[in-house]
């Protein structure tokens, strides 16, 4: 998925400067937390948290774009060969 | 007869099949299985897709349909009920110190099917909200709020986790206990 659509999606979310080292953006997923002590609960229009949206927008690409880049198994190009051997129904 | 255009154009969709398929199920066998069965049913009902429309959307639809039909013969493998989860954390080595221990992964696959399919589509597959909508037949309206709601969720999800200290010697079992209450604070409910 293309920086557009994450922007669309997180619209708060910028490109940053990720430190070397800071794995999983744990200051920020801190931070976060103790702003939550007060037990707000979360609405559809609460504003964006920009370096938690980037965290999760980059993971969620992150793991959808590591089976996408794979080679396609062979077992499925042999399917769509066999599904286009039988003869046709039309 | 299928053209050859079309037959391409299928198998230039099955990378994004896979990939929506491992995360919705969580298990990459189980994926391709599922990918197999929405080719297969595609196949044969080709005739009712309309060429030029998107065709990644209508087999996200149909794999959609078979999970969903599949998830409810298989409920008892899915660990979403509080029991459950903190079961599996009961059983993780106290002296892991890591922030790792839920990683990303781990916790989606701990939300409501709904959501990760919903935070799966929107944030990773390049589907327009429109269009995923029209995948798992909901207004654009319920997709948005389900995408919230997964972000929501993932984020306390992680942070309660990180905040507590699994350094050996520390009781991690005060780390289950919040990441409870948190779910009960956030439980939402499905459309």
């Amino acid at each position: 998925m293309d920086e557009a659509n994450v922007k669309k999606t997180f619209p708060a979310a910028v490109d940053e400067f990720e430190p070397p080292g800071r794995k999983h953006g744990v200051a920020e997923i801190i931070k976060l937390d103790s702003a939550r002590q007060d037990m707000k609960a979360p609405t559809p229009n609460d504003a964006p948290d920009v370096p938690i949206d980037e965290h999760i927008g980059r993971h969620l690409k992150a793991i959808y774009d590591d089976v996408l880049q794979q080679p396609i198994p062979a077992r499925f190009l042999e399917l769509i060969n066999q599904l286009g051997d039988e003869p046709s129904r039309d | 007869m299928v053209s050859q255009k079309l037959r391409g154009d299928l198998i230039g969709t099955i990378p994004n099949l896979r990939a929506f398929a491992v995360s919705l199920c969580g298990n990459p066998d189980r994926a391709d299985d599922l990918v197999q069965e929405t080719l297969v049913k595609a196949w044969s009902n080709l005739s009712s897709f309309a060429e030029g429309t998107n065709l990644a959307a209508w087999l996200f639809t149909i794999l959609r349909n078979i999970y969903y039909s599949e998830y409810r013969k298989r409920r008892r493998e899915v660990a979403d009920s509080d029991g459950a989860i903190a079961a599996r954390l009961a059983t993780a080595p106290a002296q892991s110190g890591h922030m790792d221990f839920l990683d990303f992964r781990a916790a989606l696959q701990k939300l409501p099917a709904d959501q990760r399919e919903a935070l799966i589509l929107i944030g990773a597959s390049g589907l327009s909200y429109e269009e995923a909508a029209g995948v798992c037949n909901c207004a654009v309206g319920t997709m948005k709020s389900r995408v919230n709601r997964a972000r929501n969720r993932l984020v306390e999800l992680l942070a309660i986790v990180s905040s507590t200290d699994y350094a050996a010697g520390a009781d991690w079992r005060s780390g289950i206990d919040s990441l409870i209450m948190g779910q009960r604070f956030s439980r939402t409910g499905s459309d």
